[in-house]
């Protein structure tokens, strides 16, 4: 088998790239993908670590499965919200809705 | 530190894989087309399956398959065609943005990896892999000194959020 | 044999297996369907096509080789070629795991059908891709109305799927297969028809054939396509009637089950065949005599219909599973006669319902035209 440090490594290089995607991106659409990027990482790090490290192995898998509830309302909602701004403001990019600062 | 394996099909195979989905990903975020972020996720995601495959949880596979590819895929393909205009291009934030968050996410996986290979990690699973477990997670998930009122709530989540998306989303 | 060889070979097989039997199924299909509507089809006319025209359709698949690709002006080109391979690649990995027999499988994994489930959706975005870049409004439409009623229909679908699942206790196809001591069709109709109507919708077949309505938006979202690459949209529409069919015919109809097939296991592969050709049949005589749905008729006929009916089904069978169980019935043929009293109650009650709404629409209609006679 793969080395658990190699599932380590992948999951936090995937989690940075979703980082990088969050603080880089302007367009809402990219920042919530970016967004399912990191709970990737996340979900890797939790189904390795009950691979390799949990006797009964499911516990680690039915945090993953809550993470993809989480994911799925997430995605639901903020791309609700995504239209509901286009709707307002004729634009879904992050520095241009700036509404709230008066 | 974990790297002195002899390189069989499976560590080819997941060297494969890694080099594909980071790179995906990495396309994925300096996309400038939304729909061909869209697909490039898509790829990442099928990358991640090939990991849990890889991992011998063919069933956390699938979900991931069921979840992302069938599930949030097809919202965000649908939420930009039904507001399209912004389906082109994604104009850049300025130099400066995009290099302070190149700093920060590079620091951040420097960081994560010096931690990581600080550790030392097994390289062997505790147990030998076990297909059928399926019965077992079921249980689990809904057994009361398991985790049913998770699950129950999380019903009552996904409902919540139906309804509140509906009328967020809805024509005023 | 060395390992590697015999995974080529068999490989080999699996792949072709789809190809040559699609080429026998399009015939059959333009022939039931020039039958009916009072035609000869393809024939012996003209050109050599063979006796009854069997080699219609390898000479159209030649002939089409030879065509011209012509990409649109403004087409997403990656994305544009990118689509045919994928909406192929995706009717061909269904057939990875259909079981031909008892031993005869590309591959029995622990997750079996939710396998199958989770393939379908790469034909989508296979559709949405090619809607995409084609830069066309017809292939927008197709794709809008595809999407729409694809991923409408797969809760129904899943939901009948999750019963035979319920009864056999495992995922896994050849378990499926083997707990049918009695086909699941004659057990539970009722989740067998919600199944067969949502697969129907799912390949797009009439009368739920929106996705590529020929009357209205010329080709749906392979309006574009020309040549191969439409010849890939085809051949992949005909590959997966028939794995659906396959599949149908796996979770309902007893798969490769069959007379002898314990003694030949050979039959197995013959008995699924035929089993998944006639329902390929029901398919084309479906084409062959319904009229189109229009888009809001195919939707309410899902929501309003076949998914509340196909939860209430999950809950009726999941209950009288377990009370026959309760009362000493432990095989399925035992429980065979509950499961099937309830199939037969709640059909009776949905006809009932069904009747009484349609009353009342014509009431409304009535009245409706009767104010308009007043004006």
């Amino acid at each position: 088998m793969v080395p658990l440090s190699w599932y380590l490594l992948l999951a936090a290089a995937l989690f940075s790239i979703g980082l990088y995607g969050i603080l880089a991106r302007r367009n809402l659409v990219m920042i919530l993908m970016s967004l399912e990027l990191l709970l990737n990482a996340v979900n890797i790090n939790l189904i390795a670590f009950s691979r390799y490290l949990e006797e009964g192995q499911t516990i680690g898998r039915v945090f993953a499965l809550f993470v993809y509830v989480i994911a799925a309302a997430e995605t639901a909602l903020g791309l609700a919200i995504m239209i509901a701004v286009w709707r307002t403001h004729q634009t879904v990019a992050v520095d241009e809705i700036d509404a709230l600062k008066g | 530190m974990g790297f002195d394996v002899s390189f069989g099909f499976e560590q080819i195979a997941f060297l494969l894989t890694a080099a594909l989905t980071l790179a995906a990903a990495l396309a994925m975020v300096f996309s400038r087309q939304v729909f061909h972020a869209i697909l490039l996720m898509i790829a990442v995601f099928v990358g991640v399956a090939t990991f849990y495959v890889l991992l011998g949880v063919s069933f956390m596979a699938g979900m991931q398959l069921f979840i992302y590819v069938g599930g949030v895929s097809v919202l965000a393909v649908i939420a930009i065609m039904v507001t399209r205009g912004f389906m082109g291009s994604d104009r850049p934030r300025p130099a400066r943005t995009t290099y302070g968050a190149a700093i920060v996410a590079g620091s951040v996986f420097i960081g994560l990896a010096w931690l990581i290979l600080r550790v030392p990690w097994p390289t062997v699973p505790l147990v030998a892999a076990s297909e059928n477990d399926l019965a077992l997670l079921g249980q689990v998930l809904v057994s009361r000194a398991g985790f049913v009122v998770p699950f129950e709530l999380s019903s009552l989540l996904l409902f919540v959020v139906l309804l509140g998306a509906l009328y967020i989303a809805r024509e005023r | 044999m060395p390992i590697y060889l015999r995974y080529a070979l068999n490989s080999l097989i699996l792949l072709a297996t789809p190809f040559v039997s699609v080429l026998i199924l399009i015939w059959v299909a333009r022939k039931v369907i020039a039958r009916m509507q009072d035609r000869l089809g393809p024939n012996n006319s003209g050109t050599w096509a063979g006796p009854y025209a069997l080699f219609q359709t390898l000479a159209d698949a030649i002939k089409i080789l030879t065509k011209e690709l012509i990409i649109p002006e403004g087409a997403d080109l990656w994305v544009f070629l990118a689509a045919p391979a994928v909406v192929l690649g995706s009717a061909l990995l269904v057939w990875l795991v259909i079981p031909f027999g008892p031993t005869l499988q590309g591959m029995d994994p622990d997750i079996g059908i939710f396998y199958v489930v989770v393939i379908t959706p790469f034909a989508l975005f296979a559709m949405i891709m090619a809607g995409w870049s084609s830069r066309n409004k017809y292939a927008a439409l197709g794709t809008f109305r595809a999407v729409a009623q694809i991923i409408s229909y797969e809760i129904p679908q899943f939901l009948s799927l999750l019963i035979p699942i319920m009864l056999t206790g495992s995922l896994s196809l050849q378990h499926l297969v083997l707990a049918q001591q009695l086909p699941f069709a004659l057990v539970l109709p009722i989740p067998a028809l919600i199944y067969f109507l949502a697969m129907t919708a799912e390949v797009g077949r009439l009368p739920f054939e929106q996705a590529e309505a020929d009357a209205e938006i010329v080709a749906g979202y392979f309006t574009e396509y020309s040549g191969m690459m439409f010849g890939s949209f085809y051949l992949a529409e005909f590959i997966n009637n028939f794995s659906v069919s396959l599949i149908f015919a796996t979770l309902f109809l007893g798969g490769w089950r069959g007379p002898w097939v314990m003694e030949v296991p050979l039959l197995g592969p013959v008995w699924l065949l035929l089993k998944g050709f006639l329902v390929f049949l029901v398919l084309m005589l479906f084409w062959g005599a319904m009229p189109r749905l229009r888009i809001d008729q195919i939707l309410n006929i899902n929501w309003k219909f076949l998914t509340p009916l196909a939860l209430v089904m999950l809950i009726v069978v999941a209950w009288v599973n377990r009370l026959a169980f309760d009362q000493g019935a432990t095989t399925l043929v035992a429980r065979a006669p509950w499961l099937f009293a309830a199939n037969l109650v709640v059909g009776l009650v949905t006809i009932g319902l069904l009747k009484l709404s349609s009353q009342r629409a014509q009431r409304r209609r009535d009245a409706q035209s009767f104010e308009l006679l007043r004006e």
